[in-house]
């Protein structure tokens, strides 16, 4: 056994800190939740310049192969980038493919498709989207009606995608659409990567209850995606989305979102004479930093595992849904820290506890149980696959 | 980083878990809770035998110089099986005291005993107050030409009624935690009584009553009016141990529970097929989990010797909580029969629900880490 990171692990999270505390505005470092969800241009143009410099780094890539612009390191390292990378919010991070499509590439992808997509991921070139769920079809994905019909060496694609984070910045997306509809569910669907400025491809904004761009609606009105697109081969996008899934439920970045705003609650508790002194207050604190290092120890065992080239089928679910526990007591804890400040939003920056993060992260931090796989749909994989117990 | 266990470790853990399920089963478990003395002798002996209890001391003392971490491994079989005994206290406890601060003769008077298994003691810190605080130490120890004289009572005192030896807290000097000091007691010294609690693990808690106990000047551990240092690393040392037996229960708990449900019919269909039931053992097996990565840490932050005050104090916080929420939540899928004297689930539920509380509960190591985070 061993808890330590290595001295070069060390060395290298705090050299990911020093890079972003120097690039990143003061304003931009409360960790906020939606980042990528801002419809500022220039903020936007100023995260695309961000995320060219992480490419430039490395830090984008850095478990994969050499030959697809890879460094060859070890996931726990990668797993450093992404917790420090959401204690500042994420910002010019594109999670979605560095994080979900890039695994799903590697391991299902043809050698073409990998030479082709990888390196513009790794260089920060483009983001990346995902077109996975429907307005009926979330926790049931494999009920989901978007079709993809063969038309000479195109698929033609009809349908409605929803909850597509980042939609409206990416230039990429991965879709799952059924290709057969005269076999079970889950063996009639097909994974592609399509080109979002493809004609026939319209976005709609969906609003999270702050008034932040977090998702998009998607239509696809005969579409065209060309055959070589597919990942996977036809009809077997069912075992690509469970790998687009497993690395979704890896979830060491959400730690640092969590470390970011328990940081901000700690530093207003020690600025309160009151609150500091309060055992009630004091234990809260406490509790959470227990499970903030009890969750960080879930994650980094998952990523240890994947290292090891061990299962994580069932592991993973149990470490998102730990932390879909912190999140809820984080949750808890901002307006019994806060109090009536905990209400102020970024909208009145003058009384707003760090620029409004916490009030909004009030409000959506509990969202997030939902998002990845929900905690109920989780808890099946692990009663399923990790306790034996049939369905 | 690494979480896995080196190979020797794996190795000694299957030996000790087939050595337990053999050796310890539950019905030895019962017995001893009948049983006046709460612990098999037989058992006690054929540990020693495995080298177990000098697992940790050098080899010139009778031991064989292992690490904390391959002693937790045992902790942890030992929790499975709800093995009995002064093992805690007697190897621990007090050996470990005695190895950090014994003279040479101490070290050669005690702890070879402890490691041919010939020898059992307690740690005496506790009084009527319940706590672990150096201000509540009220037992006085008063100096008469060689000798101290020993005067009131501990309480919470596991196994002193069959220990050979107490290290007794005694107060020696001025209020608070510099004046006090550790003595080496004969539990068979006059005035010395013991009386045996009824407590809720069967763990053979006693009341020692020392009335004017005379201890001879060489029996001091450590330095005069200098032993609290002793008492804070003991403490550290039960805590990161009751989270190790905790957690070995608790995983012995959910696979009881597993079987359970896969078993129990209701409806036409076994229990363990409804979500609602599911949903319950996966926050068990979370909480498992959750428990086993920070004790984990522990163990190996101590075995290091880094400072792990933190790391301890989160550890027993998290573990009092989820362990004891596991071993309830296990004896609710039991249904009624979980809460029954005949099922064995009951036997785990009552020594978590003691161990959460041994070594500070939850809230008391919450404002250790509190106090850590600058609180």
């Amino acid at each position: 056994m061993d808890f330590q990171f290595s001295r070069e692990q060390d060395e290298f999270r705090q050299e990911v800190r020093d890079f972003l505390k120097g690039e990143l505005p003061e304003h931009w470092m409360n960790g906020e939740l939606y980042s990528y969800a801002t419809e500022d241009e220039e903020d936007w143009a100023l995260q695309k310049q961000l995320s060219l410099k992480l490419g430039g780094k490395g830090w984008l890539s850095m478990w994969w192969p050499k030959e697809y612009g890879g460094q060859e390191r070890s996931r726990v390292d990668y797993g450093i980038f992404r917790e420090e990378s959401f204690y500042y919010g994420g910002r010019g991070y594109d999670a979605v493919g560095g994080q979900f499509v890039a695994p799903t590439l590697l391991g299902h992808g043809s050698e073409e498709q990998k030479r082709n997509l990888l390196p513009s991921i790794a260089k920060g070139e483009v983001f990346w989207c995902e077109f996975l769920s429907e307005p009926d079809a979330g926790s049931d994905m494999a009920s989901l009606n978007t079709r993809a019909v063969a038309d000479g060496d195109y698929y033609i694609v009809n349908g409605q995608k929803a909850w597509d984070t980042n939609a409206h910045h990416a230039g990429w997306s991965i879709l799952l659409a059924r290709t057969d509809t005269n076999v079970p569910k889950h063996k009639g669907l097909s994974m592609f990567v399509v080109d979002k400025h493809s004609p026939g491809i319209s976005l709609v904004p969906r609003y999270n209850l702050v008034g932040e761009r977090a998702w998009s609606d998607v239509f696809f009105d005969d579409v065209k995606v060309p055959k070589e697109n597919l990942i996977g081969g036809e009809n077997k996008g069912w075992q690509v989305v469970l790998t687009t899934l497993n690395n979704e439920r890896s979830i060491v970045y959400w730690l640092g979102t969590c470390r970011r705003n328990f940081d901000n609650l700690l530093d207003f508790v020690k600025e309160n004479e009151t609150l500091r002194n309060n055992p009630v207050i004091q234990n809260k604190i406490a509790s959470l930093a227990t499970e903030i290092q009890t969750a960080r120890l879930l994650s980094y065992h998952t990523l240890w595992r994947q290292d090891n080239g061990l299962d994580i089928s069932y592991q993973v679910s149990m470490e998102k849904t730990y932390i879909d526990r912190l999140l809820i007591h984080l949750t808890d804890a901002i307006p019994e820290i806060l109090g009536l400040y905990g209400q102020i939003g970024k909208g009145s920056l003058k009384w707003a506890p760090f620029d409004g993060s916490l009030e909004s992260a009030s409000l959506m931090l509990p969202s997030w149980r939902l998002a990845n796989g929900s905690d109920e749909i989780e808890k099946i994989v692990v009663a399923t696959l990790g306790l034996g117990l049939a369905r | 980083m690494d979480y896995s266990l080196n190979e020797e470790q794996e190795m000694l853990k299957t030996a000790a878990r087939d050595f337990l399920v053999k050796e310890c089963p539950v019905s030895l478990v019962r017995d001893m809770e009948q049983d006046e003395k709460r612990y098999s002798e037989d058992l006690w002996h054929k540990t020693a035998a495995l080298g177990w209890a000098g697992l940790l001391f050098p080899e010139e003392y009778g031991g064989s110089g292992g690490s904390f971490q391959d002693l937790a491994v045992l902790l942890e079989e030992m929790g499975r099986a709800l093995m009995p005994g002064p093992f805690l206290h007697t190897v621990i406890l007090c050996g470990m005291a005695i190895m950090e601060a014994g003279t040479e003769e101490q070290k050669r008077q005690f702890l070879p005993g402890i490691a041919r298994g010939d020898s059992v003691m307690s740690l005496a810190i506790t009084e009527s107050s319940a706590s672990y605080r150096p201000e509540d130490i009220a037992v006085r120890a008063i100096p008469d030409k060689d000798a101290y004289i020993i005067s009131g009572i501990k309480l919470f005192v596991p196994y002193a009624h069959i220990a050979d030896y107490l290290i007794c807290a005694a107060r020696t000097g001025k209020d608070g935690k510099d004046g006090i000091t550790l003595f080496l007691v004969d539990r068979s010294s006059a005035g010395l009584t013991c009386t045996l609690l009824d407590s809720m693990a069967a763990d053979g808690q006693c009341e020692v009553g020392f009335d004017k106990v005379r201890v001879p000047k060489e029996n001091i551990l450590g330095k005069l009016d200098d032993g609290w240092g002793l008492v804070e690393t003991s403490l550290k040392v039960g805590a990161i141990a009751e989270c190790t037996l905790m957690l070995g229960a608790s995983d012995r708990m959910m696979e009881l529970t597993l079987d359970f449900v896969k078993e129990r019919v209701a409806y036409g269909s076994p229990i363990g097929r409804f979500q609602v039931v599911q949903h319950q053992c996966v926050d068990m097996a979370i909480d498992v989990e959750a428990a086993r990565h920070i004790t984990h840490q522990a163990v190996w932050a101590f075995s290091q010797k880094l400072p792990c005050v933190m790391e301890v104090s989160m550890a027993k916080a998290l573990v009092s909580e989820s362990c004891d929420r596991v071993c309830r939540q296990g004896c609710h899928l039991h249904g009624a029969l979980g809460f029954t004297e005949m099922h064995d689930t009951q036997l785990y539920f009552r020594r978590v629900k003691a161990a959460a509380f041994t070594f500070g509960d939850t809230a008391y190591h919450q404002q250790i880490v509190a106090r850590q985070l600058g609180l």
